[in-house]
Protein backbone atom coordinates (compact mmCIF):
# COMPACT_ATOMS: atom_id res chain seq x y z
CA UNK A 1 0.00 0.00 0.00
CA UNK A 2 1.34 3.73 -0.88
CA UNK A 3 1.34 6.72 1.12
CA UNK A 4 -2.12 8.47 1.88
CA UNK A 5 -2.66 12.37 0.71
CA UNK A 6 -0.57 14.32 3.42
CA UNK A 7 -3.69 15.52 4.96
CA UNK A 8 -4.40 12.14 6.48
CA UNK A 9 -0.76 11.09 7.09
CA UNK A 10 -0.23 9.94 10.23
CA UNK A 11 3.34 10.27 11.03
CA UNK A 12 4.24 14.04 12.11
CA UNK A 13 7.05 14.11 10.36
CA UNK A 14 6.09 13.43 7.10
CA UNK A 15 3.23 15.26 7.95
CA UNK A 16 5.32 18.24 8.23
CA UNK A 17 6.72 18.38 5.15
CA UNK A 18 5.87 21.23 2.02
CA UNK A 19 3.88 19.60 -0.23
CA UNK A 20 6.10 18.85 -3.18
CA UNK A 21 8.49 17.59 -1.46
CA UNK A 22 5.74 14.93 0.51
CA UNK A 23 4.60 14.44 -2.85
CA UNK A 24 8.14 13.55 -3.69
CA UNK A 25 9.14 10.97 -1.23
CA UNK A 26 5.23 9.45 -0.87
CA UNK A 27 6.08 6.68 -3.89
CA UNK A 28 9.11 5.49 -1.88
CA UNK A 29 6.58 4.76 0.97
CA UNK A 30 5.15 1.34 1.72
CA UNK A 31 2.58 1.21 4.57
CA UNK A 32 3.17 -1.50 6.79
CA UNK A 33 1.67 -3.73 9.55
CA UNK A 34 3.89 -3.69 12.76
CA UNK A 35 3.03 -5.79 14.79
CA UNK A 36 3.92 -5.73 18.78
CA UNK A 37 7.23 -8.06 18.69
CA UNK A 38 8.71 -7.14 14.92
CA UNK A 39 12.66 -6.27 15.24
CA UNK A 40 13.07 -2.78 13.09
CA UNK A 41 16.44 -3.32 13.42
CA UNK A 42 19.66 -5.20 15.21
CA UNK A 43 22.72 -3.89 16.54
CA UNK A 44 25.36 -4.55 14.26
CA UNK A 45 23.30 -5.35 11.56
CA UNK A 46 22.94 -3.58 8.35
CA UNK A 47 20.24 -1.13 8.15
CA UNK A 48 17.63 -2.10 5.47
CA UNK A 49 14.72 -0.11 5.77
CA UNK A 50 13.84 3.57 7.62
CA UNK A 51 10.35 3.32 9.60
CA UNK A 52 8.21 6.55 10.20
CA UNK A 53 5.01 4.59 12.65
CA UNK A 54 1.84 5.51 12.06
CA UNK A 55 0.55 4.02 15.15
CA UNK A 56 2.17 1.85 17.94
CA UNK A 57 5.14 2.05 19.80
CA UNK A 58 8.72 1.11 19.79
CA UNK A 59 11.70 0.85 21.97
CA UNK A 60 15.43 1.44 20.84
CA UNK A 61 17.22 -0.59 23.34
CA UNK A 62 20.92 -0.77 23.84
CA UNK A 63 23.04 -3.60 25.45
CA UNK A 64 26.50 -4.25 26.84
CA UNK A 65 28.85 -6.67 26.19
CA UNK A 66 27.62 -8.45 29.36
CA UNK A 67 24.27 -8.36 27.91
CA UNK A 68 22.82 -5.89 30.34
CA UNK A 69 20.35 -3.57 28.87
CA UNK A 70 17.84 -1.06 29.13
CA UNK A 71 15.67 1.12 26.39
CA UNK A 72 17.73 4.10 25.22
CA UNK A 73 14.42 6.04 23.64
CA UNK A 74 10.66 5.52 23.25
CA UNK A 75 8.91 6.79 19.51
CA UNK A 76 5.89 6.30 17.71
CA UNK A 77 4.01 8.33 15.06
CA UNK A 78 5.82 11.43 16.35
CA UNK A 79 9.40 10.32 15.27
CA UNK A 80 11.33 7.72 12.67
CA UNK A 81 14.13 4.91 13.15
CA UNK A 82 17.02 4.46 13.23
CA UNK A 83 18.04 7.85 13.97
CA UNK A 84 21.08 7.21 13.14
CA UNK A 85 20.00 6.97 9.52
CA UNK A 86 20.93 10.71 9.17
CA UNK A 87 24.67 9.50 9.19
CA UNK A 88 24.00 7.84 5.79
CA UNK A 89 25.91 4.72 8.32
CA UNK A 90 25.42 0.98 7.37
CA UNK A 91 25.01 -0.39 10.39
CA UNK A 92 22.39 -0.35 13.26
CA UNK A 93 23.78 0.62 16.96
CA UNK A 94 20.92 -0.13 18.52
CA UNK A 95 17.71 -2.87 18.93
CA UNK A 96 14.78 -1.53 17.59
CA UNK A 97 11.51 -3.18 18.18
CA UNK A 98 7.70 -2.43 18.09
CA UNK A 99 6.64 -3.04 21.74
CA UNK A 100 2.30 -1.49 20.83
CA UNK A 101 0.77 -3.10 17.46
CA UNK A 102 0.93 -0.59 15.15
CA UNK A 103 1.44 0.25 11.22
CA UNK A 104 4.28 2.31 9.50
CA UNK A 105 5.42 3.21 6.03
CA UNK A 106 8.63 1.78 5.52
CA UNK A 107 11.40 3.39 2.89
CA UNK A 108 14.14 1.34 1.38
CA UNK A 109 17.53 2.64 3.11
CA UNK A 110 19.19 3.77 -0.19
CA UNK A 111 16.14 5.99 -0.96
CA UNK A 112 16.28 7.36 2.57
CA UNK A 113 19.85 8.48 1.81
CA UNK A 114 19.06 9.95 -1.71
CA UNK A 115 16.57 12.06 -0.18
CA UNK A 116 19.16 13.25 2.76
CA UNK A 117 21.15 14.25 -0.19
CA UNK A 118 18.70 15.65 -2.30
CA UNK A 119 15.87 16.91 -0.17
CA UNK A 120 16.75 19.90 1.70
CA UNK A 121 13.10 19.93 3.55
CA UNK A 122 13.22 16.56 4.52
CA UNK A 123 16.96 16.07 5.54
CA UNK A 124 15.74 19.25 7.46
CA UNK A 125 12.93 17.34 9.25
CA UNK A 126 14.93 14.24 9.73
CA UNK A 127 18.02 15.92 11.39
CA UNK A 128 15.88 17.77 13.51
CA UNK A 129 13.85 14.95 14.51
CA UNK A 130 16.91 12.78 15.37
CA UNK A 131 18.22 15.87 17.79
CA UNK A 132 14.69 15.54 19.28
CA UNK A 133 15.44 12.19 20.04
CA UNK A 134 19.19 12.72 21.11
CA UNK A 135 17.06 15.35 23.98
CA UNK A 136 14.62 12.72 24.48
CA UNK A 137 17.76 10.97 25.29
CA UNK A 138 19.60 13.36 27.29
CA UNK A 139 16.48 13.50 29.75
CA UNK A 140 16.43 9.81 30.01
CA UNK A 141 20.59 9.68 31.28
CA UNK A 142 19.23 12.57 33.54
CA UNK A 143 16.21 11.03 35.18
CA UNK A 144 18.08 7.56 35.17
CA UNK A 145 20.63 9.40 37.31
CA UNK A 146 18.78 11.04 39.81
CA UNK A 147 15.05 10.10 39.82
CA UNK A 148 13.67 7.56 42.15
CA UNK A 149 11.96 4.81 40.47
CA UNK A 150 8.17 5.92 40.50
CA UNK A 151 9.06 9.02 38.87
CA UNK A 152 11.03 7.13 36.20
CA UNK A 153 8.33 5.04 35.66
CA UNK A 154 5.69 7.78 35.59
CA UNK A 155 7.59 9.44 33.16
CA UNK A 156 7.93 6.45 31.16
CA UNK A 157 4.07 5.85 31.60
CA UNK A 158 3.25 9.85 30.03
CA UNK A 159 5.90 9.14 27.34
CA UNK A 160 4.11 5.91 26.26
CA UNK A 161 0.55 7.45 26.52
CA UNK A 162 1.75 10.46 24.80
CA UNK A 163 2.42 8.11 21.76
CA UNK A 164 -0.86 5.35 22.38
CA UNK A 165 -4.45 6.49 21.09
CA UNK A 166 -6.94 5.78 24.41
CA UNK A 167 -5.98 5.31 27.60
CA UNK A 168 -4.79 2.25 28.24
CA UNK A 169 -0.97 0.82 28.09
CA UNK A 170 -0.80 -3.09 27.32
CA UNK A 171 2.37 -3.98 28.93
CA UNK A 172 3.50 -6.43 31.68
CA UNK A 173 5.52 -5.56 34.48
CA UNK A 174 8.37 -7.97 32.84
CA UNK A 175 8.69 -5.55 29.52
CA UNK A 176 8.50 -2.68 32.05
CA UNK A 177 11.18 -3.54 34.24
CA UNK A 178 13.64 -4.76 31.15
CA UNK A 179 13.16 -1.35 29.63
CA UNK A 180 13.83 0.76 32.78
CA UNK A 181 16.27 -1.68 33.68
CA UNK A 182 14.78 -2.46 37.21
CA UNK A 183 13.67 -5.79 38.87
CA UNK A 184 9.95 -6.61 38.37
CA UNK A 185 9.33 -6.18 42.00
CA UNK A 186 10.58 -2.93 42.13
CA UNK A 187 8.05 -2.03 38.74
CA UNK A 188 4.89 -3.86 40.63
CA UNK A 189 6.12 -1.25 43.96
CA UNK A 190 6.31 1.01 42.02
CA UNK A 191 2.88 0.88 39.88
CA UNK A 192 1.31 0.63 43.54
CA UNK A 193 2.05 3.76 44.71
CA UNK A 194 1.11 5.42 41.24
CA UNK A 195 -2.54 3.32 41.21
CA UNK A 196 -2.78 3.93 45.26
CA UNK A 197 -2.60 7.66 44.03
CA UNK A 198 -5.16 7.56 41.62
CA UNK A 199 -3.19 8.21 38.53
CA UNK A 200 -3.12 4.70 37.05
CA UNK A 201 -5.06 1.44 36.77
CA UNK A 202 -2.56 -1.52 36.93
CA UNK A 203 -4.22 -5.08 35.77
CA UNK A 204 -2.84 -8.15 34.55
CA UNK A 205 -0.84 -6.91 31.34
CA UNK A 206 -2.22 -3.59 30.93
CA UNK A 207 -1.92 -0.24 32.49
CA UNK A 208 -4.55 2.38 32.45
CA UNK A 209 -3.95 5.99 32.83
CA UNK A 210 -7.02 7.29 35.03
CA UNK A 211 -5.96 10.87 36.14
CA UNK A 212 -3.15 12.31 33.73
CA UNK A 213 -2.86 15.98 34.78
CA UNK A 214 -2.11 14.37 38.30
CA UNK A 215 0.55 12.32 36.89
CA UNK A 216 2.41 15.09 35.60
CA UNK A 217 1.77 16.46 38.36
CA UNK A 218 3.71 13.71 40.14
CA UNK A 219 6.16 13.35 37.17
CA UNK A 220 6.53 17.45 36.92
CA UNK A 221 10.72 17.12 37.82
CA UNK A 222 10.94 14.14 35.41
CA UNK A 223 8.58 14.97 32.27
CA UNK A 224 8.00 17.63 29.85
CA UNK A 225 11.09 18.72 28.88
CA UNK A 226 11.82 16.48 25.58
CA UNK A 227 8.25 17.22 24.84
CA UNK A 228 8.71 20.91 25.15
CA UNK A 229 11.91 20.86 22.72
CA UNK A 230 10.25 18.42 20.29
CA UNK A 231 7.63 21.58 19.92
CA UNK A 232 10.69 24.00 19.55
CA UNK A 233 12.52 21.77 16.98
CA UNK A 234 9.41 21.38 14.63
CA UNK A 235 7.86 24.93 14.39
CA UNK A 236 8.61 27.47 11.36
CA UNK A 237 10.21 24.69 9.88
CA UNK A 238 9.52 25.72 6.05
CA UNK B 1 11.03 -24.62 35.56
CA UNK B 2 8.27 -23.93 37.87
CA UNK B 3 6.84 -20.18 37.87
CA UNK B 4 7.00 -18.53 41.55
CA UNK B 5 5.24 -14.99 41.70
CA UNK B 6 6.57 -12.26 44.09
CA UNK B 7 4.04 -10.77 46.47
CA UNK B 8 5.20 -8.22 49.00
CA UNK B 9 3.71 -8.00 52.60
CA UNK B 10 3.44 -4.57 55.16
CA UNK B 11 1.19 -5.76 57.44
CA UNK B 12 -2.08 -5.94 56.58
CA UNK B 13 -1.39 -5.09 52.93
CA UNK B 14 -0.58 -7.70 50.13
CA UNK B 15 0.80 -6.00 46.43
CA UNK B 16 0.51 -9.00 44.57
CA UNK B 17 2.66 -10.61 41.72
CA UNK B 18 -0.13 -11.33 39.39
CA UNK B 19 2.80 -12.30 36.33
CA UNK B 20 5.33 -14.28 38.25
CA UNK B 21 8.45 -15.50 37.27
CA UNK B 22 10.12 -19.09 35.84
CA UNK B 23 12.87 -20.52 37.72
CA UNK B 24 14.81 -23.97 37.68
CA UNK B 25 14.77 -23.96 41.26
CA UNK B 26 13.24 -22.66 44.72
CA UNK B 27 16.56 -21.66 45.25
CA UNK B 28 17.18 -19.62 42.35
CA UNK B 29 13.67 -18.03 43.20
CA UNK B 30 14.90 -17.35 46.48
CA UNK B 31 18.29 -15.84 45.76
CA UNK B 32 15.98 -13.39 42.83
CA UNK B 33 13.99 -13.06 45.60
CA UNK B 34 16.75 -11.98 47.89
CA UNK B 35 18.76 -9.46 44.88
CA UNK B 36 15.06 -7.47 44.67
CA UNK B 37 14.51 -6.68 47.92
CA UNK B 38 17.93 -5.51 48.11
CA UNK B 39 16.55 -3.41 45.47
CA UNK B 40 14.00 -2.14 47.11
CA UNK B 41 15.77 -1.63 50.43
CA UNK B 42 18.43 0.78 48.17
CA UNK B 43 16.08 2.76 46.44
CA UNK B 44 13.85 3.46 50.26
CA UNK B 45 17.61 4.46 51.92
CA UNK B 46 18.72 6.23 49.32
CA UNK B 47 15.47 8.99 49.69
CA UNK B 48 15.56 8.33 53.66
CA UNK B 49 12.20 6.11 53.90
CA UNK B 50 11.94 3.97 56.74
CA UNK B 51 11.70 0.65 55.94
CA UNK B 52 9.21 -1.05 58.35
CA UNK B 53 8.81 -4.94 58.16
CA UNK B 54 7.97 -6.23 55.23
CA UNK B 55 8.39 -9.08 53.43
CA UNK B 56 8.46 -10.88 50.33
CA UNK B 57 6.55 -13.87 49.96
CA UNK B 58 7.38 -16.40 47.41
CA UNK B 59 4.24 -18.54 46.14
CA UNK B 60 4.29 -20.86 44.02
CA UNK B 61 0.71 -21.20 41.19
CA UNK B 62 -1.43 -22.62 43.81
CA UNK B 63 -1.25 -19.41 46.01
CA UNK B 64 1.05 -21.55 48.69
CA UNK B 65 3.59 -19.96 50.61
CA UNK B 66 7.10 -21.27 49.73
CA UNK B 67 9.42 -19.01 51.43
CA UNK B 68 9.65 -14.95 53.09
CA UNK B 69 12.07 -12.81 52.83
CA UNK B 70 12.10 -10.49 55.85
CA UNK B 71 13.29 -7.40 54.64
CA UNK B 72 14.67 -6.50 58.12
CA UNK B 73 16.77 -9.92 57.78
CA UNK B 74 18.20 -8.23 54.41
CA UNK B 75 19.66 -5.34 56.25
CA UNK B 76 20.56 -7.19 58.97
CA UNK B 77 22.89 -9.63 56.59
CA UNK B 78 24.60 -6.28 55.04
CA UNK B 79 25.50 -4.74 58.36
CA UNK B 80 28.66 -6.93 58.89
CA UNK B 81 30.85 -7.44 61.60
Amino acid sequence: MTAPPQSSMQNKLLALLPATDYGQIAPDLDLIPLPKGTLLGRAGKPIKYAYFLASGLGSIVVTTPEGHSAEAGIFGFDGYVPTSAVTGLDVSIHDVGMQLDGEGYRIDYDAFRGLMDSNRSFSRVMIRAAEAFAVQLAFTALSNAVHDVNERLARWLLMCHDRVSGNEIALTHDFISLMLAVRRPSVTTSLHVLEGNGFIRSERGSIMIRNRPALEEFARDAYGRPEEEYRRLMKDLF
Amino acid sequence: MTRYFFQIRRGGVTITDEEGDEFDSIDEAHANAIRAVRELLAARIKNGVMILDEHMEIRDETGALVIAVSFHDVIKRHLGR
